[in-house]
């Protein structure tokens, strides 16, 4: 029985000391990634607006003027 | 309203997707089932007694073994064949849970050895060929550690992975190919288990094999934000610098 104990035992040790390993290397890597991404913001250049092309005015006929025959 | 010149790959987001934690809890639940099967549900083994539950928890490991394995194979190739990162990346996530799952083997297998054989080692076809997958897989993850990142690193290592994986079939046919001490590989063959014990044995199969896949999954996204780190402390660099 004290077999099957440490069989079992060492593999659950094993399985959830590797998930907390990689738990630890999530969170330290979000705070890591959240760090250079306002870093990397902070730096940016702003890319100026784009200006919406302004409409070209309708173009109209000129005025044709009546003149009496 | 102005925009900001941020990397396309710096707004990747980091939560933990839905599905994973369907994988995670399905994977859990498995587990627990199995556990509660080959420790209580299934009846004692009548030569070896107790110490044969040890089985249905070495016999999904072995195969979580040889499937991470397999991976590194396939994913070493597809690198070498399309240049993809994403390629490499797969092997060295899979190369590493293989290793931790070669190690459990080795471990589960030598506490089963000493009631049933007598010792804890022998060198025995199958423990020795299994050791020397161990041992090489543990150089590819050493070459992966000490080299440095980009160059020609990558395609060593998936040579490696492809060379390393010629051991796999040696492990699993050592027991038919030599007089070994290890029981044969055919636990699932008609006549060997039957009822509550192939039951048993099958829940374990299926629920390790959805736990190694979690983990590949969990650990996939700890390198793909380890690389994507990479990426943006290289462009704040060049930012800065």
């Amino acid at each position: 029985m004290g077999y099957l104990v440490a069989a079992y035992l060492i593999l659950w040790l094993g399985i959830f000391g590797y998930l907390f390993w990689m738990g630890g290397a999530l969170r330290g890597l979000r705070a890591e990634l959240g760090e250079l991404r306002a870093a990397l913001v902070a730096r940016a250049p702003e890319v100026p607006e784009e200006q919406e092309p302004v409409a070209a005015p309708p173009v109209t006929p000129p005025p044709v003027e009546l003149r009496g025959r | 309203m102005a925009q900001l010149a941020l990397p396309r790959q710096a707004t990747g987001a980091t939560a933990t997707a839905p599905w994973i934690w369907l994988l995670n809890a399905v994977s859990l639940v498995g587990v627990m089932a199995s556990l509660y099967l080959a420790l209580w549900w299934t009846p004692k083994e009548a030569v070896e007694g107790d110490v044969f539950r040890i089985f249905y928890i070495h016999v999904p490991i072995a195969w979580n073994m040889y499937v991470a394995f397999f991976v590194v194979f396939a994913a070493s190739i597809l690198y070498l064949w399309r240049r993809e990162p994403i390629w490499d990346r797969v092997a060295r996530v899979s190369a590493e849970i293989g290793l931790l799952f070669t190690t459990l083997v080795l471990i589960t297998g030598s506490i089963w050895g000493k009631p049933v054989w007598g010792v804890y080692w022998t060198w025995d076809a199958r423990l020795t060929t299994t050791l020397v997958l161990w041992f090489m897989y543990l150089a590819y993850l050493l070459l992966r550690s000490y080299s440095s990142e980009g160059g020609q690193a990558p395609r060593y290592a998936a040579v490696l992975g492809i060379v390393a994986f010629v051991d796999v079939p040696i492990v699993q046919y050592s027991v038919t190919w030599w007089r070994t001490l290890h029981p044969q590989s055919d636990i699932l063959a008609p006549g060997h288990l039957t009822g509550s014990m192939l039951l048993g044995m099958f829940v374990s199969l299926v629920s390790f094999t959805l736990l190694g896949l979690a983990l590949f999954v969990q650990r996939y996204r700890v390198e793909s934000m380890r690389d994507e780190a990479r990426t943006l402390r290289q462009r704040l660099e060049e930012a800065e610098g």
